[in-house]
């Protein structure tokens, strides 16, 4: 006789499946969705034994983050300061310092929890909102003047440091490069912007902010901020997957306990396009149940409010220069064409829209050549799009993953710098994608944004700047369609919607457990519903931020 | 096996330019030829292109060559290929950044001007002279290109043996429209003189003073004399790339005034590209070694040198006469006649 079938009983089971969109009961077999209805239906498989845990809760299909990045996990192993608060992976709230007095408070008692010969190293810094006044040594001086302390930017592009790593870096009047920012005097004031000046101060203060330091710990770090989150499907949008760092992957997946199915994608541009069609066919073929690999990156252009995105007429509305190509177009469309030769599916990474455009000019070149049924190519933040490069998209059936993020945390810069007051009402026009029938997600980009689907769909929904300025009504999508794009819509561009996205028959027993109904909130509270946690393969993951409280 | 200064900041030169204008050609000949143990950073490494004699082991990101040189792929970025570079076990004696084509070889330059075991030596961006007017046509790439040449020290209108007199000509007149002060050689398949790469070799020899000497030629130069400003190679011999370049000599038995040397040396024309020597000044036993790289300059006690000074020069067609240049650095010697 076999064991009884689990049951778990909710307040309301919204499956995103056509054939029974609410529910109140899941039965699971095998880590997959057995059935969905009443149970006296499901009882027809056989003995139920109905769990009650969640008889309060919400269940949706677990959230599908479509690109986010597991340096989230890496991220937190150093002292988040940043204006906006968020939490780290174990549940902390962390963050929400509102002026630059905060900040360095905050810094110095981290400094104190460390060990005398640790540098003290902090990260998503945003001067954006403090009117104007930037950060320099002297501030940092506050925190320590024997030890380096390193404060990474939000924009990851810019680091302030303390009068001691200066001196340790031997910087000086006399060092002239545009990334060392001076004060009045000449002498170097702490700001380093750029690789360059970035590369020097860590190398000297010995601190690693690389990527290439992924290791078990980060991953499980990740795997914690997904949970805390809902997300049960998440990618790491970037990645050389080198065989070392697949063994990596392939590791920890495998635990029982490692709460996240991991969708990474092999960075096109570290490799020659041979190399690396060969290794992303072969690593395609060690996919497991928590590790679909295969999926291809390609970059483009910069971003946006980096100043770095490709635009198209008239640029950037104050005036800046175009953003950088991260590889010469002709070159971007060999790549493109080669890899969608391979059989292999594409992410694109596109800002600017010169960027977009030409990608679309690419695909378009490619399937027209080469047709190619159900390719699922996906132009990545996809931000500056028009109506017109849309219906391109829909005609090619290419898929759009857009920033809706992007909104809150810079769409007040967008209106005032980037992009001006007309175009940044259009900026990740998800409304007009969908109008255009493309197939669309929305993400984080985290760490560079918090990882957080109902806070993106909230953003998607209510398109609220961090000011609180309505950006673009007309691009706001339903509370529906919002998620649906945090779960089937995203995973459908990872070709995945067969596996997760819904709560049907056959799929994985993936849920994202809320607190509330985010159909029956007010739009504008999206953001709020609390999350329990989630459900993996039809095991309960709790949020470290509940089992902490 | 030297390692000449294993402490000292590495000379870091970056070749920049668009696809197709050169680049990979000159770093071929670079690692194939040896002599200077350099670390070759290269975004396509699948271009790379040694003589398999030359290997002496290959792997995924790495070539090592039997000269010495090492050749590392930047498919993981600058930064880490750099710090790979930097904490070998085994340093080189110079690092060679071939840049992506379309990324600002400055930008990149930029970090040895930073970072303190590292010095930056030269920033040369190549340019394909037949195909230049026409790229930068291009609304996608036109401003990249400009950009990539817009800081460079040394750009070389590059593939002459293809481009018309006029093709030629408009991509000159393109570059100096964005750049007026650009240094700009006319090349050949990249060919350039020893003393471009690697710096003039001023002779430490003592020399009757007030007779100009000729710098010794570089080790890859045609053994002839390189009369200052003149390139009279032998008839039938291709010495288009001499033409590209100009050289001068300075030699002078008496100490300047340091203030006054500091200020000439701000007063050079733009047309010259390095300047290298050793020089003397009032009231200061020791001796100096001046290396001047397109307004970059560094000046080092070294008594290695003669009792006077001795300077020679490498700058474009567009060099004024020695006397000019002469007059320029007379002006920082004190008031009294030498001997």
């Amino acid at each position: 006789m076999s064991a009884p079938i689990k049951v778990y009983r909710a307040r309301k089971i919204i499956t995103m499946s056509r054939n029974r969109p609410t529910a109140t009961h899941v039965a699971l077999r095998d880590g997959r969705v057995l059935g969905v209805g009443e149970p006296e239906e499901l009882a027809r498989w056989g003995e139920l034994e109905i769990d009650e845990r969640f008889a309060d809760k919400v269940l949706m299909p677990g959230f599908v983050e479509g690109h986010a990045h597991a340096m989230e996990g890496a991220v937190w192993r150093d002292l988040y300061v940043g204006y906006f608060v968020r939490r780290s992976p174990d549940g902390e709230m962390e963050g929400g310092l509102k002026s630059l007095d905060a900040v360095v408070e905050r810094l110095r008692r981290y400094a104190e929890t460390l060990p005398e010969d640790k540098p003290v190293v902090a990260w998503g810094f945003d001067p954006l909102y403090f009117d104007g006044r930037r950060m320099d040594r002297h501030d940092l001086d506050k925190v320590s003047t024997t030890r380096p302390v390193l404060v990474l930017h939000a924009s990851f592009h810019i680091l302030n440091v303390n009068s001691r790593v200066i001196e340790m870096a031997g910087m000086g009047p006399s060092t002239n490069v545009e990334g060392v920012m001076k004060d009045p005097a000449g002498e170097p004031n702490g700001e380093l912007q750029e690789m360059a000046a970035m590369f020097a101060a860590t190398r000297a203060a010995k601190v690693d902010f690389d990527l290439r330091t992924l290791d078990g710990p980060s991953l499980y770090r990740y795997a914690g901020s997904a949970t805390i989150a809902g997300v049960t499907t998440a990618t790491d949008l970037h990645n050389k997957l080198d065989d070392e760092m697949v063994d990596l992957f392939a590791e920890v997946t495998a635990k029982e306990d490692f709460p996240l199915r991991l969708v990474p994608a092999l960075g096109a541009l570290s490799w020659s396009p041979d190399d690396g069609i060969a290794q992303a066919k072969a690593i395609r073929e060690r996919s497991t149940d928590k590790l679909r690999l295969g999926l291809v990156k390609v970059m483009t252009d910069g971003s946006i409010q980096g100043f770095t995105g490709r635009l198209k007429w008239p640029g950037y509305h104050n005036g800046a220069p175009n953003g950088i190509w991260n590889i010469a177009p002709s070159e971007l469309k060999r790549t493109i064409g080669l890899y969608h030769d391979a059989g292999l599916h594409m992410h694109i990474h596109t800002n600017g829209d010169q960027a977009s455009e030409f990608v679309i000019d690419c695909l378009e070149e490619a399937l027209t050549t080469r047709p190619r049924r159900d390719h699922r190519h996906t132009l990545q933040h996809c931000q500056m799009a028009d109506a017109a490069q849309f219906r391109r998209m829909a005609a090619l059936g290419v898929c759009a993953n857009l920033f809706a993020n992007h909104v809150f945390y810079w769409g007040d810069q967008h209106y005032a710098l980037t992009m001006g007051p007309d175009r940044a009402r259009r900026m990740d026009a998800t409304a007009t994608a969908l109008a255009c029938g493309v197939p669309l997600a929305i993400h984080s980009d985290a760490p560079v944004t918090p990882l957080a689907p109902l806070f993106t769909a909230w953003c998607a929904v209510n398109r609220r700047t961090s000011s609180g300025r309505l950006l673009g009504p007309e691009e706001r999508l339903t509370p529906e369609q919002a998620l649906f794009a945090i779960t089937l819509g995203a995973a459908y561009t990872l070709k995945l919607d067969h596996l997760v996205g819904s709560i049907e028959v056959g799929k994985f027993a993936d849920f994202a457990v809320l607190d509330d109904d985010p159909l029956a909130v007010a739009p504008d509270m999206l953001k709020d519903v609390g999350v329990w946690g989630t459900v993996l393969g039809g095991i309960p993951f709790e949020s470290p931020a509940r089992a902490a409280s | 096996m030297s390692t000449p200064d294993a402490t000292g900041p590495l000379p870091v030169t970056v070749i920049g330019g668009f696809l197709g204008a050169g680049k990979t050609t000159l770093v071929n000949r670079l690692l194939a030829r040896g002599g200077r143990r350099y670390a070759v950073l290269v975004n396509d490494f699948g271009a790379i292109n040694v003589d398999a004699k030359l290997v002496q082991s290959r792997d995924g990101s790495k070539i090592q060559l039997e000269n010495g040189c090492i050749c590392c792929s930047m498919a993981d970025g600058l930064s880490l290929a750099l710090a790979d570079v930097l904490d070998a076990s085994r340093r080189p004696e110079a690092i060679l950044i071939e840049a992506s084509g379309v990324a600002d070889p400055w930008k990149i330059a930029e970090v040895a001007l930073v970072e303190r075991s590292l010095r930056l030596e030269l920033v040369v961006a190549l340019v394909d002279a037949a195909n230049f007017a026409r790229q930068v046509e291009d609304p996608l790439l036109g401003d990249t290109l400009v950009r990539q040449l817009s800081r460079a020290d040394l750009i070389l209108l590059n593939k002459m043996d293809q481009a018309g007199r006029s093709s030629a000509d408009r991509a000159r007149a393109l570059i100096l429209a964005e750049a007026p002060d650009a240094r700009i050689a006319e090349t050949v398949a990249a060919e350039l003189p020893a003393d471009v790469l690697f710096g003039p070799t001023p002779s430490p020899e003592r020399r009757e003073y007030g007779v100009t000497a000729s710098p010794r030629p570089g080790e890859h130069l045609p053994q002839h004399d390189h009369a200052e400003n003149t390139s009279q190679g032998p008839a039938g011999h291709d010495h288009r790339h001499e033409d590209a370049f100009r050289r001068w000599t300075f030699v002078s038995p008496t100490a300047f005034s340091r203030a006054g040397f500091e200020a000439a040396l701000g007063g050079l024309p733009s047309s010259l590209l390095r300047l290298k020597g050793w020089c003397r000044f009032e009231g200061d036993e020791a001796g100096w070694l001046l290396q001047w790289v397109a307004g970059r300059w560094t000046l080092d006690r070294d008594d290695s040198g003669p009792v006077g000074t001795a300077l020679v020069g490498v700058g474009t067609a567009a060099l004024p006469a020695s006397g000019e240049l002469d007059a320029l650095l007379a002006a920082a010697a004190p008031r009294t006649p030498g001997p």
